[in-house]
């Protein structure tokens, strides 16, 4: 079974560099990107998974402010993605909230580069079935 | 007896030249160093006592003399001397003039058949004490009011059961454009404007249930002109007449205030470029560099000019993430310290 992978960034332009990289690292995974973050709320209410899709989201979203997106999620309780948040912000106390929730597997700054996208695709691949 | 080794400059104004001698001999038996000035008639004693150089500790006065006599005399003679002690001389026959004298301005009044060594210094001492103490507490009363009077804070004195106002300052005068008449025919909530009257009354009542010790409000004042101002009010109890009267120091902030504002407002705008900074800015150039990621892994083979402008375009994209990355460190601990 191929690995989904959900990117949600409202820099559509970034949506496509991140999905190349993705494939290019790992042409089998199966990647969604959304622009909106409300769209990929309706994606996930709507959609049954063989196993949770790992998330890529902007902190940032038009329509969903900060961590909105994570609190969201975290009310459902069929969510048991792990989410690795990106931001192009610098500000340094991000990451120490990220740690609130549960889910969130890691926290990076963009760009992403090769080597981070290596990391996430190798914790996606490890990932088990549960 | 020990003399008295202090000098006493006394000027006695009698017409009986006998009465003179008595009166400096009575004294010299009790004083070390006198000088006793003689005038023999209500002419001479004034020339005396407009002299400038000379300054007396007391003066001796026969009510009756051969060119001025009784009430016209006292009156003349006391308001000559200005803060010395007039002692007047006077015989039974006149008596009860004597007591009527001191309501005329003189200190004191003797009986001349009565006159005795002891009775005299003990006149010359106590009314000498007594000029200087009455002199020392109007330079203290007048201490005190110039505190209040020239301060260069407005300070307003109101009833408290009326608010009526019952004194200002002249800082008062010139902060707020009504005159001192003005001011007394008004009451605290005048300085209000309308919308803030309950803001008053809850105000005074809350000062006066409280022992208001450091007490400091801001609130607003109008002026004649009906300008506003924010104002802070120190007040404090007081009392008037044995009513309770409230004494409140004003101090003009609106400038203060203003300018507070201005930085706050400043301030806003910076946090805001900041955020820009820190999101908006850097994120094309996030954009710009994973661009240049893809480039660099492109399965194309790039000639070797072109991979050297990629590499150019990444350093470049480098060195701007570094300056902005500066920029927000320094932004940040603006941020934490407001």
């Amino acid at each position: 079974m191929n690995k989904e992978l959900i990117i949600i960034d409202d820099d559509d332009i970034l949506l496509v560099i991140l999905k190349k990289m993705f494939l290019k690292i790992n042409p089998n995974l199966k990647i969604s990107t959304f622009i909106k973050g409300s769209d990929a709320l309706t994606f996930f209410k709507n959609s049954t998974f063989n196993q949770p899709p790992t998330i890529l989201v902007d902190l940032h979203l038009k329509d969903l402010k900060d961590w909105d997106f994570l609190d969201k999620m975290e009310n459902d309780e069929r969510f048991r993605s792990k989410v690795f948040i990106i931001t192009s912000s610098v500000n340094s106390e991000n990451p120490s909230k990220s740690k609130r929730y549960k889910n969130v597997a890691g926290f990076f700054e963009k760009p992403l580069t090769f080597d981070i996208i290596q990391k996430i695709n190798q914790l996606i691949v490890e990932s088990n079935p549960n | 007896m020990k003399k008295d080794e202090k000098p006493y400059h006394i000027l006695v104004i009698e017409d009986n030249l006998g009465d003179f001698v008595i009166l400096e001999e009575y004294l010299s038996e009790s004083i070390l160093h006198l000088e006793a000035t003689h005038a023999e008639n209500f002419k001479e004693a004034v020339e005396l006592l407009e002299k400038d150089d000379q300054v007396y500790d007391l003066v001796f006065l026969d009510l009756s003399l051969p060119d001025k006599s009784g009430e016209e005399l006292v009156k003349e003679i006391t308001s000559r001397a200005e803060e010395i002690p007039v002692v007047v001389l006077t015989g039974f026959a006149d008596l009860e003039f004597g007591s009527r004298s001191l309501a005329l301005g003189a200190s004191d009044y003797l009986i001349k058949d009565d006159l005795s060594p002891a009775v005299l210094y003990k006149s010359l001492i106590y009314n000498i004490q007594r000029v200087n103490f009455i002199s020392e507490l109007k330079d203290s009363k007048k201490k005190y009011a110039d505190l209040f009077q020239l301060n260069p804070s407005p300070i307003l004195v109101y009833d408290f059961e009326t608010l009526k106002i019952l004194d200002v300052n002249e800082a008062s005068v010139q902060k707020y454009g009504y005159s001192r008449e003005e001011f007394l025919n008004m009451d605290l909530k005048d300085l209000r404007p309308k919308e803030d009257e309950a803001i008053l009354i809850s105000a005074v009542e809350e000062f006066w249930k409280k022992n208001g010790k450091n007490y400091k409000k801001i609130s607003r004042h109008l002026k004649k002109n009906g300008e506003l101002m924010d104002i802070e009010r120190s007040p404090a109890k007081i009392k008037i007449n044995n009513k309770d009267a409230g004494m409140v120091l004003i101090n003009d902030i609106t400038e203060n205030l203003k300018y507070i504002h201005k930085i706050e407002e400043q301030n806003q705008t910076f946090k805001e470029i900041a955020w820009i900074q820190s999101h908006v800015v850097r994120a094309p150039l996030a954009r710009l560099m994973g661009l240049v990621n893809l480039l660099e892994s492109s399965d194309d083979n790039l000639n070797e000019d072109n991979q050297k402008l990629i590499e150019y375009i990444k350093l470049s994209a480098e060195e701007l993430d570094a300056i902005i990355r500066d920029i927000s460190k320094k932004s940040e601990g603006i941020y934490n310290e407001s």
